[in-house]
């Protein structure tokens, strides 16, 4: 950065003040780069850190703006409250457009979640299946008993198989829940801080 | 530099400088931060706020065709500069003496 661009840079963030105080802050830095030299100039930006610094501790460190001066309905002293303000007009305008497209996203993205939520039912699902009939053909060993013994083995082996698969599929599908939790959420989040990275 | 000066010990500082002599803004920083550390922007609010409260003028001196401003302690300033020597002589003394006291005291507790 250059001693002008710094000072040009100074000058748009000082705007905000009563044209004395803002002229006052400007001829002193102007003055302190001169006064340094040229040849200190690159030490000098160093020193002072960035315009923003300078403007925060001028605006900060000693302005009461009088009521009497803050004439013609500037807002209250010391904040560069303008840019808020800018930002709320804008939002206002854009209303009409941005709220519906607001809106759809919002909807869209819990369409999205629901497909999700969807899918990780569906190992659940099995699981149940499995596991109930699992039960049913255990049951089903003892009820039909009198078939034979071979039968009483099928059945009660069948149900002993499918009860175990559907224990497997409960461990397993819980852990599918966690993950599409944990993707949704970070899904979400990341929804949100692209929203406000835009503001 | 683990101890920062306050807004309150820089103006005493500044006004102590000033008034060994009149000088301008970018000499003022040099001086003070030749012998402690100050952040050099802190030195414009600083003389801004002396100067509304009376305790400094200031006036411009041209210099290689552009103005120099200069300030200068009023007799306001003066005042205010032995107010603030007082309060730090009892203020160094209060640190001292907490600080450089050897030795624990017992917990009669």
């Amino acid at each position: 950065m250059t001693k002008d661009e710094f000072l040009i840079r100074l000058r748009t963030l000082v705007s905000d003040l009563p044209p004395e105080e803002r002229e006052d802050v400007m001829n002193y830095y102007a003055e302190y780069f001169d006064d340094a030299g040229p040849e200190n100039e690159q030490q000098v930006i160093r020193q002072l850190g960035s315009p923003e610094d300078v403007a925060r501790e001028a605006l900060g460190g000693g302005f009461q703006v009088r009521p009497e001066e803050s004439a013609g309905g500037r807002p209250a002293p010391r904040r560069r409250g303008l840019s808020g303000l800018w930002t709320a007009v804008l939002a206002l305008f854009a209303a009409p457009v941005a709220l519906p497209l607001l809106f759809a996203g919002v909807l869209m993205a819990a369409a999205m979640c629901l497909v999700v939520l969807c899918l990780l039912a569906v190992p659940f699902i099995i699981a149940a299946a499995f596991m109930a009939s699992g039960v049913m053909n255990l049951i089903l060993a003892f009820a039909l008993g009198k078939l034979g013994f071979a039968t009483v083995c099928y059945f009660f082996g069948a149900g002993l198989f499918m009860a175990a698969a559907g224990l497997l599929a409960l461990v397993f599908s819980a852990k599918l829940l966690v993950w599409g939790f944990r993707v949704i959420v970070d899904f979400v989040n990341d929804l949100l801080h692209r929203r406000r990275k835009l503001q | 530099m683990t101890f920062q000066l306050g807004s309150a010990l820089l103006e005493a500082c500044v006004l102590a400088v000033l008034a060994r002599g009149d000088a301008y803004g970018y000499v003022l920083t040099q001086q003070v931060g030749a012998v402690i550390e100050v952040s050099e922007t802190a030195l414009y609010p600083v003389l801004r706020r002396l100067q509304k409260d009376g305790a400094l003028t200031a006036y411009d001196q041209p210099y290689q065709g552009r103005n120099r401003r200069y300030y200068q302690v009023t007799q306001l300033g003066q005042a205010r500069l032995r107010q603030f020597r007082a309060e730090w002589l009892s203020y160094k003394e209060a640190v001292d003496s907490i600080l450089l006291e050897e030795g624990q005291k017992d917990d009669q507790g």
